[in-house]
């Protein structure tokens, strides 16, 4: 039947694997689907993991682009929430790390232009998971990733190429999808043997956590002692996103939040994950060195930070401010309206100054982003600033 | 002029049993000339225009495709109903049923009485087909002509011994073994009042499917296994039906059949069949669709309605009813997960009445959708139910949901087991 439209399958791909695809493919005009194609011949659009979030940062200049580390037992996913997905980015806002959550979404790629690729998702659905969902994630998503690997050292092992050796592939009863992106696997990724065992060894590691995990955990007191060591190996993992908990924090307020209550019932399911995800990240960081460490991959993942940054700036310079928050705003106690008013006033020569500069302003004057929206609305509102053209402000 | 292509549009007034007015035809025949065509193409293009041929072109039903004017087939009626419809505000009799050739089964509509009853073999010709539901279905037209023939005229073929699983809807001359479940009568209004039937289903050692049988038989019996020829498939409601007649063939056999009780199928293996009944899968829930959580139904038609009009019942009083659709996926696949109110009230844990209170509160009935979203989203469920594809992708309508009971650590030794490159 032709009319159905197929809904992407969500692949089950561990981070070891997602991070090393650096083959990228279009079905041709604008609107085609975009794939990433992985080095066991996942053609890659949407995937589904379920990870524990290590860390959270907004790099947005403005609250709005927020970039979340998501651990699996082999690596680290990449999540960016921004302004189109602003479920992902409040619920990302409002998270304390670490965390269990489960995310769906789709392979995005970012090319510095120096030849090499970083992969991330953008969140479709992003939600609290636990232990025990994890840990299933780990086993599908090892069981699905042998079946791959299997199909590859098949197809590796014909010596076939092009449509040969799809037609060889698709004789053997693999699905159309996969037998494509093997085709181009194959092609594409050099010394795919070695890929592959260590991908092979990976798994093995991953599926070792899900058992050991339960013996470590087993009994409350085990726990306990753990504890203390564990909350010093994440504080520095912490520390970088406490200060965007404590603004997102703030940000919590009426309206829709309110309504989505269950989500309050987090707090002490977290609690009681602490320790266990601990475990998590102290048995990956003492493992072998095939794991990226997460400081080697902060750093190449900086170029993408700086373009998105301004991608986003750029975004913002040529939007309306978002008017809804205004309402919602307490007043603070210096108002930051006033202070706001005062940098327009400084900074204004009688052309106008870019909105950014004036939040980036205000910001570094120690102004959180909400509330320096919030302000200008509030001095347009007045009349004493005004808006000449789109992205630039005057003063009155 | 006119006298120019007088015998041209007798030819063509004869192809159309002179049905159509020769004013039109002479007008449209000039129109095709203006543009040059020549006049042997004009002739058989408006003989077409107007549903007429030269001559009916011989079919088999297996071969029959959405579209196909003007054909010709030899079958014999299996089933045949009276409906009364309504076309604008006329009521008209038509026939409905099911016909075979000895290649397939196919629906069919007779839009007035040729006197027609079940077991007639016939000649139809100048049928048409039309798309009924995904499905084409031979039309009988006013123009048709119908022709009984010898009983003999269309040969049921043996065929080759299926499994339950490979039975596809349209298939005729099913031969197929299987042990009885459960049956029990049902009565049915046909064309000539009440009819006792039979609904059961049926299961080999690893497919369930559901079965109708015209004839009341002693060998139908729950927990005999039998043997079935000549049979045929249709499908209810987008699943795969076998239907047991009185040309087919029932043995009660010695041995039994064990049926296993269904282990998860995989996604990615279930939307490669055309429907399946009573399976079970398992995945995680990616998405909650918009149409999900409190609805509004009509109280006449169980329509989803908005603002209490029906568009069929106008201004109703609207019914308030709950229900899940989300995609679930297991990595091999997804489709669309229907839960009813009963389900989601099982899974989410609040009943239609708390969740008016929930919209109520929020001042939205989007709240009930968000909450499910909350509780749902990644979440693992197993669920057993009917697959089927139609308009809207591949659905699973739920009968039963339950959360996915945590074996890890077996499956994880399973795995591992499986790794023989493991240190």
């Amino acid at each position: 039947m032709e009319n159905i439209i197929d809904r992407e399958v969500a692949w089950r791909i561990f981070a070891f694997e997602f991070n090393r695809s650096n083959l990228y493919y279009s079905e041709g005009d604008e609107r085609a689907p975009n794939y990433i194609i992985t080095p066991t011949g996942v053609r890659c659009n949407r995937l589904f993991v379920v990870g524990v979030v290590t860390e959270i940062e907004n790099i947005g200049a403005e609250n709005n682009l927020w970039r979340a580390r998501i651990a699996d037992p082999t690596g680290v996913f990449t999540v960016y929430a921004g302004q189109y997905q602003p479920e992902a980015a409040i619920f990302l806002s409002e998270l304390n790390v670490p965390a269990y959550v489960s995310v769906v979404g789709k392979a995005r790629k970012y090319e510095p232009g120096d030849g090499s690729v970083y992969t991330s998702i953008r969140p479709e659905e992003i939600n609290h998971a636990d232990e025990k969902l994890r840990d299933r994630w780990v086993l599908d998503t090892a069981e699905r990733t042998l079946e791959r690997i299997k199909m590859m050292e098949d197809a590796l092992s014909a010596g076939l190429s092009g449509n040969e050796l799809k037609d060889y592939l698709l004789k053997k009863g693999t699905n159309t999808a996969l037998a494509d992106g093997a085709v181009r696997a194959i092609g594409h990724y050099k010394n795919l043997d070695r890929l592959l065992s260590e991908l092979k060894n990976s798994l093995v590691r991953a599926i070792e956590t899900v058992l050991s995990e339960r013996v470590k955990t087993g009994t409350p007191e085990k726990e306990k002692k753990q504890e203390p060591k564990a909350s010093v190996a994440i504080s520095n993992l912490q520390s970088g996103a406490s200060t965007y908990a404590q603004q997102a924090d703030a940000t919590v307020n009426h309206g829709e939040h309110n309504a989505s209550g269950s989500g309050f019932q987090k707090q002490p399911i977290e609690k009681s994950e602490v320790p266990q995800v601990n475990v998590a990240i102290s048995s990956s960081s003492s493992s072998e060195s095939t794991y990226v460490q997460p400081a080697d991959e902060r750093s190449t993942y900086e170029p993408i930070d700086e373009k998105i940054e301004q991608n986003i700036t750029e975004i913002k310079a040529g939007q309306e401010t978002a008017p809804e928050h205004a309402a919602e705003e307490a007043p603070a106690q210096i108002e930051p309206k006033e202070v706001l008013a005062g940098i327009i006033d400084k900074l204004d020569t009688g052309k106008g100054i870019p909105y950014a500069v004036v939040v980036e302003t205000a910001i570094s004057a120690g102004i959180d982003a909400d509330s320096v929206e919030a302000s200008i609305k509030d001095l347009m509102d007045e009349g004493r600033c005004y808006e000449p053209k789109i992205g630039v402000l005057r003063k009155v | 002029m006119e006298g120019e292509f007088a015998p041209h549009v007798e030819d063509i007034k004869r192809a159309l049993d002179n049905e159509i007015d020769e004013g039109s035809i002479i007008a449209d025949l000039k129109k095709l000339l203006e543009y040059r065509v020549p006049i042997e193409e004009a002739k058989r293009s408006l003989i077409k225009k107007y549903g007429g041929a030269e001559k009916s072109i011989l079919r088999k039903l297996q071969d029959m495709e959405i579209g196909d004017r003007n054909i010709e087939v030899n079958v014999q009626v299996l089933e045949i109903n009276k409906k009364t419809i309504n076309i604008k505000n006329v009521e008209k009799v038509i026939f409905s049923g099911v016909v075979r050739d000895e290649t397939a089964a196919r629906g069919f509509t007779a839009w007035q009485d040729f006197s027609l009853s079940a077991g007639d073999t016939i000649n139809i010709k100048q049928a048409y087909v039309r798309n009924w539901q995904d499905r084409p279905e031979i039309n009988i037209g006013t123009k048709a002509k119908v022709t009984k023939l010898n009983s003999g005229a269309v040969m049921a073929q043996e065929s080759v011994q299926k499994k339950l699983s490979e039975l596809k809807d349209g298939d005729v001359s099913v031969h197929t073994v299987f042990t009885i479940l459960s049956v029990e009568p049902r009565e049915i209004n046909i064309k000539d009042g009440v009819r006792k039937i039979l609904n059961g289903i049926g299961a080999d050692d690893n497919t369930k499917v559901p079965f109708t049988a015209w004839v009341i038989l002693p060998e139908l019996e729950a927990g005999n296994t039998i043997e079935v020829k000549n049979a045929y498939v249709r499908s209810f409601r987008g699943v795969p039906t076998l239907h047991i007649n009185e040309n087919s063939k029932v043995i009660k056999l010695e041995k039994k059949l064990q049926y296993k009780e269904q282990q998860r199928v995989m996604i990615g293996d279930l939307i490669e069949k055309e429907g399946a009944f009573d399976v079970v899968i398992e995945g995680n829930i990616l998405s909650i669709r918009p149409g999900s959580g409190l609805i509004s139904r009509c109280p006449e038609c169980s329509r989803v309605i908005q603002k209490g009009i029906c568009r069929v019942h106008g201004k109703v009083i609207e019914k308030a009813d709950m229900r899940i659709k989300a995609i679930i996926d297991d990595g091999t696949g997804a489709l669309t997960l229907v839960l009813d109110a009963g389900l989601t009230q099982q899974i989410c844990g609040f009943t239609i009445e708390e969740a008016k209170e929930m919209a109520k509160a929020a001042m939205s009935p989007g709240a009930v959708e968000e909450e499910i979203k909350k509780k749902l989203l990644g979440k693992m469920l197993t669920v057993r139910g009917n697959m089927s594809k139609g308009e809207f992708g591949v659905t699973l309508v739920a009968s039963k949901v339950w959360e996915t009971p945590d074996t890890t650590k077996d499956k994880a030794k399973e795995l591992l087991g499986s790794m023989p490159w493991k240190t």
